[in-house]
């Protein structure tokens, strides 16, 4: 619980570092990438922090070049 | 434009040394022996050229939009979805990229030097240098490559001059009897992994001064990289042999390990450890930043620099998450991902390259005037 913490302060830190500027900007396009950008690394680190299980992204590349690497093993006899 | 900074054509070509050689220093010999076993110090060699010429091939296709990185490149070649979709296939490679060499910094550090330090530390410490180094700007990345890569340069020459008296011919034979296949796939290994991987250096070409000399200064430093490469595989195989060269992951530690000159020079694994390091670093600088212009250029953003500190709690997060285990990440992964390398390296920016081409062909059939006014 500590960890969860500690890491969503720390991307609330570093939102009120950038967040302000653009928004006095009204730079709407930049503070709407900034803040998914941030939500999602938020996310990705408590669950990287905490060691909870979860699907690596490599998966998806897996999954793409699965039927690729069998047909070319197929065409290669190995 | 986005960076307003220029590269020379000096800092230019040690960036893409310090690609070439950078993270593949220890794990390509055990890669490249996995697929072509005693023959892959041939493999190597026969990649050198090759790889040069698929350099050549990004340069091309560069000097044809030379005031645009890949992904206008990729919108104005492919039209605006096409290109977009292009474009966020090669931003997840680049993301993954930079969290997969911060992944292997992490768990050679936890296996080999610090076995008692959580993963996480080590991560979050190299995290924060590569945030601090992109968040100052390509001409700082440029210059400081170019301070440091002699360290790597010497330390690489070390380690082969002081192996010489421990190696042994007979681990070489029998030599090609391995098959087409093998040998094959230990070429497309031996291009693909070293210079397949330096493809972010097309979001940094449009910001580097035109000067003399550049595209022949590029193609060299490309050869120079992966000749080290090879040396380094036949130098592993020459000392350990095929089979302790495929199954260790980081056969080049192991070879400095090796090394005992009269019993007084020995123990040196750390600085090629720090060596590797520090290759490993600009790769993985090279390719956040990559990332983080990408997306920049992506969401037509004013500027870049503000997406530095969420791209790199990003690349902390993904990098504990991207594989389950050590083995993961060096066995269960290598065949797709060379897949992966093959199909951004070679093949989508060869068909850029052909559609371009065929563009411009047609355009100057059509309308012979206008082009010879241009």
């Amino acid at each position: 619980m500590l960890i969860t913490i500690t890491v969503i302060v720390i991307g609330g830190l570093v939102g009120l570092f950038d967040l302000p500027g653009l928004i006095r900007r009204k730079e709407w396009r930049e503070t709407a990438v900034y803040s998914g950008m941030l939500v999602i690394a938020t996310g990705f680190s408590v669950i990287a922090a905490n060691l909870w299980d979860f699907p690596s992204p490599l998966y998806i590349i897996m999954w793409i070049y699965e039927p690729v690497n069998q047909f070319l093993a197929h065409l290669t006899g190995t | 434009m986005l960076e307003q900074g220029r590269l020379g054509t000096r800092q230019l070509t040690t960036l893409i040394f310090m690609m070439v050689v950078g993270d593949m220093m220890l794990i390509y010999p055990s890669v490249i022996t996995s697929y072509a076993k005693q023959d892959s110090w041939i493999c190597a060699f026969i990649g050198v050229p090759l790889g040069m010429v698929l350099m050549a091939m990004f340069l091309k296709l560069c000097s044809m939009h030379p005031e645009k990185n890949l992904v206008q490149m990729a919108r104005s070649i492919l039209g605006f979805w096409p290109g977009t979709f292009f474009s966020c296939f090669y931003l997840f490679f680049f993301i993954i990229g930079a969290s997969t060499h911060t992944r292997e910094v992490g768990d050679f550090m936890t296996t080999q030097i610090f076995p008692y330090t959580p993963i996480r530390i080590i991560i979050l410490m190299f995290v924060i240098v590569i945030a601090w180094g992109v968040s100052h700007g390509l001409e700082t990345m440029g210059r400081s490559s170019e301070l440091l890569m002699p360290v790597v340069i010497v330390f690489i020459v070390v380690l082969a001059i002081c192996l010489l008296p421990q190696i042994d011919t007979r681990n070489l034979k029998p030599v090609s009897d391995t098959g087409v296949v093998s040998i094959s796939q230990g070429i497309l290994v031996s291009i693909i992994y070293p210079i397949g991987e330096v493809v972010p250096i097309m979001m940094i070409l449009p910001y580097v001064a035109k000067q003399a000399h550049r595209t022949r200064d590029v193609i060299i430093a490309a050869g120079l990289g992966s000749l080290v490469l090879a040396t380094l595989v036949t130098i592993s195989l020459l000392v350990l042999g095929a089979f302790l060269t495929q199954h260790n992951i980081y056969a080049s530690f192991v070879l400095s390990q090796k090394i005992s000159i009269g019993s007084f020079f020995e123990r040196i694994e750390a600085i090629m450890a720090s060596s590797w390091l520090i290759s490993t670093y600009f790769k993985a600088m090279i390719y956040l930043y990559a990332f983080i212009v990408g997306c920049a250029e992506l969401f037509k953003l004013k500027q870049y620099q503000m997406l530095v500190l969420p791209a790199s709690l990003l690349v902390f997060g993904l990098a504990n998450l991207i594989s389950p285990s050590i083995t993961f990440i060096v066995i269960t992964i290598v065949p797709y991902w060379v897949d992966w390398d093959t199909t951004l390296g070679i093949i989508l920016p060869g068909c850029l390259l052909l559609i371009q081409l065929l563009k411009s062909y047609r355009k100057s059939s059509v309308t012979p005037n206008n082009s010879s006014q241009e």
